[in-house]
C-alpha cells in the first residue's frame, strides 16, 4: 500500500512538473503575497 | 541539548537561510523557492528558501483556475508517506516555537476527553479554509485567495507578517486591519500556547491534518513491538497530545513516549 502511495505521489509530481502554468503560479507566488501576511 | 530539539532548530534554518532577508527587509526570489518544504514556513517569510505547502497548494489552485495542483499535491502526499507527522515532531518551525512557549513555568491544561474532539477542527479548517475558501473566491471574483493563509495562519504572522512590516517600508506603510486581526489570532496561539501543548498542531493545522492520514503507514515513524508491549497504557499517560495509541493521527512521532516505556517496545525508525 506505501509504495502504491509512494507511486502515485512521484507520478503527480511528474505530471504537475510537465504542468507549465503550475510552474508559473508558484514562481510569481514568490514575490511577497500581501493576503498572506495580513497586509492591507 | 536533547536530539530532536537540534533537528528541529537546523531544520529551522535550513527552511530559512536567507538571514540578510530580515535585515533588507526582502524576500528570496530564487530557486529552490518553487520546492515545498515538509513543514508549516510561510513563504513570504524573509528567511525562507523555499515554498510553504499549504500556502502554494493554494495559490496553484488560485492562479490555475482551479486545476488540481498536482506537483504540490504529489510533493506534501511524498512527504506523508515518507515521514507522516514525524515532519510536525521534528521538522516543522513552527512546532518548535510552540514548545519553547510551553516551556515558560505557568500552570498548564491537561489533554482531555474534551481536547480530542477538539482534534477534529483542524479537518474542517483544511477543508473549508484551504479548499472550499479559495474556490469559492476563484468562482466568484475570477481570482482566488489563500484563505487560510489570509485568515488564519500564525506562522506567516510571526515568520512574515511581522519581520516585513518592521523592515520593509512598504509593507509597514500598508498595514491595516487584516494585519491586526492575524496578529491577534498569532496572540492568543502564542497564549495558548503556553498553558497548553501544540495548540495550533492539535486543533488548527490542516497540514498536521493531513499529514495524520499517513502516520499508521508511514515509512518511517514511531513504532511499537507488539511483543514487548504490555498495553500498560503508559505512553499514553506520557503523551502530550491526543494520542488513543502509539503512532495514530494525532501521533507527531517525538519518540517521548518511547523514553518512557518500562519495556522498551517503543522505538523511531524504519517500520
Amino acid at each position: 500500500m506505501k509504495y502504491v502511495i509512494l507511486g502515485i505521489a512521484g507520478l503527480a509530481i511528474a505530471y504537475g512538473l510537465m504542468d507549465e502554468q503550475q510552474l508559473e503560479v508558484l514562481n510569481k507566488a514568490i514575490m511577497i503575497c500581501l493576503e498572506c501576511i495580513g497586509i492591507g | 541539548m536533547a536530539k530532536r530539539k537540534i533537528v528541529q532548530l537546523i531544520t529551522t534554518l535550513l527552511y530559512n537561510g536567507n538571514l540578510s532577508g530580515f535585515v533588507k527587509g526582502e524576500i528570496w526570489q530564487n530557486q529552490p523557492k518553487s520546492v515545498c518544504v515538509p513543514g508549516l514556513n510561510c513563504y513570504s517569510c524573509p528567511g525562507a528558501l523555499g515554498a510553504c505547502p499549504i500556502g502554494s497548494f493554494q495559490a496553484t489552485m488560485a492562479g490555475t483556475a482551479l486545476k488540481i495542483p498536482f506537483y504540490v499535491l504529489g510533493l506534501i502526499t511524498l512527504f506523508g508517506i515518507l515521514l507522516g507527522r514525524l515532519i510536525c515532531g521534528w521538522m516543522c518551525p513552527f512546532g518548535l516555537v510552540q514548545e519553547l512557549l510551553y516551556k515558560i513555568p505557568t500552570p498548564k491544561i491537561s489533554k482531555s476527553d474534551f481536547t480530542r474532539k477538539l482534534t477534529s477542527l483542524k479537518y474542517v479548517i483544511g477543508i473549508v479554509f484551504v479548499i472550499l475558501l479559495p474556490i469559492y473566491y476563484c468562482l466568484a471574483n475570477g481570482v482566488g485567495s489563500p484563505a487560510f493563509c489570509k485568515f488564519i495562519c500564525p506562522a506567516g504572522t510571526l515568520e512574515a507578517g511581522i519581520p516585513l512590516a518592521i523592515g520593509n517600508e512598504y509593507v509597514r506603510n500598508t498595514i491595516g486591519l487584516m494585519f491586526g486581526w492575524k496578529a491577534l489570532v498569532l496572540a492568543v496561539v502564542v497564549i495558548t500556547s503556553i498553558v497548553m501543548y501544540r495548540p495550533f498542531c492539535r486543533f488548527i493545522c490542516p497540514l498536521g491534518a493531513f499529514y495524520g492520514f499517513f502516520n499508521k503507514i508511514s515509512f518511517f515513524g514511531v513504532k511499537v513491538d507488539a511483543l514487548k508491549c504490555t498495553d500498560c497504557k503508559q505512553c499514553i499517560r506520557t503523551c502530550k497530545m491526543d494520542v488513543k495509541c502509539v503512532g495514530d493521527k494525532e501521533c507527531i512521532n517525538c519518540g517521548e513516549c518511547a523514553k518512557t516505556c518500562k519495556f522498551g517496545a517503543i522505538s523511531i525508525g524504519k517500520k
